[in-house]
């Protein structure tokens, strides 16, 4: 028959100095992950003996609590701005309270995400030589402003305006044009004066003055 | 047509040098097939202007060769916008919106769908039917005649550097539509372009002249 392991359960404290260490979760000791707290987790809980704890002089850790439930792995610097935990539920978090992030990669770097993903920060910028965006279904953009700058931008599909369009320089049109209100010309003429209203009295055409010389 | 031929050409065979072919011409119209054949002419239309587009052949749609009202067949009057928005009455044009959807659809089969295919750009349409509410004094034996029956076209190519688009049209309907009228006008005179005045009704006589102009 298996041996069952209980664990052992941590004296109370008393007057005078502290003799366990903050990790087996003493009372009047902080809790766990001090003072980086969890940002997606609960805070772990830790029974006395199933926590195994290197501590080194100036603070920083590696933990292995095996809490039944509360299972999680650390690794904490000392200067309490940075850690690296796995969490019994799956999470994992790698926090920076201070300090640059860089990763750098010689081959492909590729970010499967089956959720969302989602990305906050104060400003964004992307260098590429090439750049391919893929969306299924509706993709928005949403800014104060958009600016898109190129020598040739193409719009393939039907194009939509809810608002004014300003163009600055020619316009030309293989198609059709439909106007559902006012032409407004302060030019001298439409493309085809031919399409422009005609006066009812002067609707009577006239015929071409020309001479025919002909094929003989 | 003599063609000479190169042995060459025909590789083991060379039993002739040349031979002799002739290429007959149709002699009757492009038949408008079915998914083009209008069913609702605009008779009640009160004007084309403001009414949906009506297909006329793969490229064209009457708007692109009616440039004004025309009229309510019923009626016998068309609304006019005028800049005012006040919508006024006139004469309307003297031949029935039928007829006149017919000939221009026919004019699409012979002459401005293939010529579009071949360029591969829609020509610039100078003007296509012209309006008239009473033909007297119209001769009726002119292009004029035929403009206003919606039988004629004049068009010319924009941007046709060495008018490379308007030869290869003028070759194209010289050897493959059928026209009554031809007519080449190059004095620049009237159109900016090299241009091209054709007419297709039932006379079908090929006729090819150049236009002077003073």
């Amino acid at each position: 028959m298996a041996t069952k392991f209980t664990p052992l359960t941590p004296p109370n404290s008393s007057p005078g100095k502290p003799d366990l260490p903050k990790e087996i979760h003493a009372q009047e000791f902080p809790p766990a992950l001090d003072p980086i707290k969890p940002r997606i987790s609960p805070v772990p809980g830790i029974t006395y003996l199933y926590n195994k704890v290197t501590k080194y002089v100036n603070g920083s850790k590696i933990e292995f609590n095996t809490t039944p439930g509360e299972e999680y792995i650390n690794i904490q610097h000392g200067n309490d701005l940075t850690r690296l935990t796995f969490f019994a539920d799956g999470n994992i978090e790698i926090i920076q309270e201070e300090g640059n992030r860089l990763d750098e990669i010689n081959g492909n770097y590729d970010i499967d995400v089956r959720d969302n993903l989602n990305l906050n920060s104060d400003s964004r910028l992307d260098n590429q030589k090439s750049y391919l965006n893929k969306t299924e279904g509706i993709a928005l953009h949403n800014a104060a402003r958009i600016y898109l700058s190129a020598g040739t931008i193409r719009l393939e599909g039907n194009v939509i305006i809810n608002g004014s369009l300003k163009i600055t320089d020619g316009i030309s049109n293989d198609g059709n044009m439909d106007v559902a209100g006012i032409i407004d010309v302060k030019g001298n003429e439409l493309p085809n004066p031919e399409y422009a209203p005609v006066d009812p009295v002067a609707a009577q055409d006239e015929a071409d003055s020309f001479e025919i010389t002909y094929k003989a | 047509m003599q063609l000479e031929v190169s042995k060459k050409s025909f590789g083991v065979i060379n039993l002739f040098e040349s031979y002799e072919i002739n290429l007959v011409k149709r002699n009757k119209f492009i038949k408008v097939p079915e998914k083009l054949k209008i069913n609702r002419f605009p008779s009640k239309t009160t004007s084309i202007l403001n009414s949906t587009p009506i297909k006329l052949s793969n490229f064209f749609f009457d708007e692109n060769l009616i440039g004004r009202p025309l009229s309510d067949e019923e009626r016998r009057t068309a609304p006019f916008l005028t800049e005012e928005n006040y919508v006024e009455n006139f004469d309307p044009h003297h031949y029935s919106i039928e007829f006149l959807y017919n000939n221009l659809q026919r004019l699409c089969m012979e002459v401005l769908d293939p010529v579009t295919e071949l360029n591969g750009k829609r020509p610039f349409i100078e003007n296509a039917l012209l309006f008239r509410s009473n033909l007297s004094g119209v001769d009726m034996d002119s292009f004029f005649a035929d403009q206003l029956q919606g039988n004629a076209v004049v068009l010319n190519f924009k941007n046709d550097e060495d008018n490379v688009l308007f030869d290869r049209s003028l070759q194209f309907i010289t050897e493959f539509s059928l026209f009554d009228r031809l007519l080449v006008d190059k004095t620049l005179k009237k159109y900016e372009r090299p241009t091209l005045m054709i007419s297709v009704n039932e006379k079908k006589r090929g006729i090819i002249g150049r236009v002077g102009r003073d």
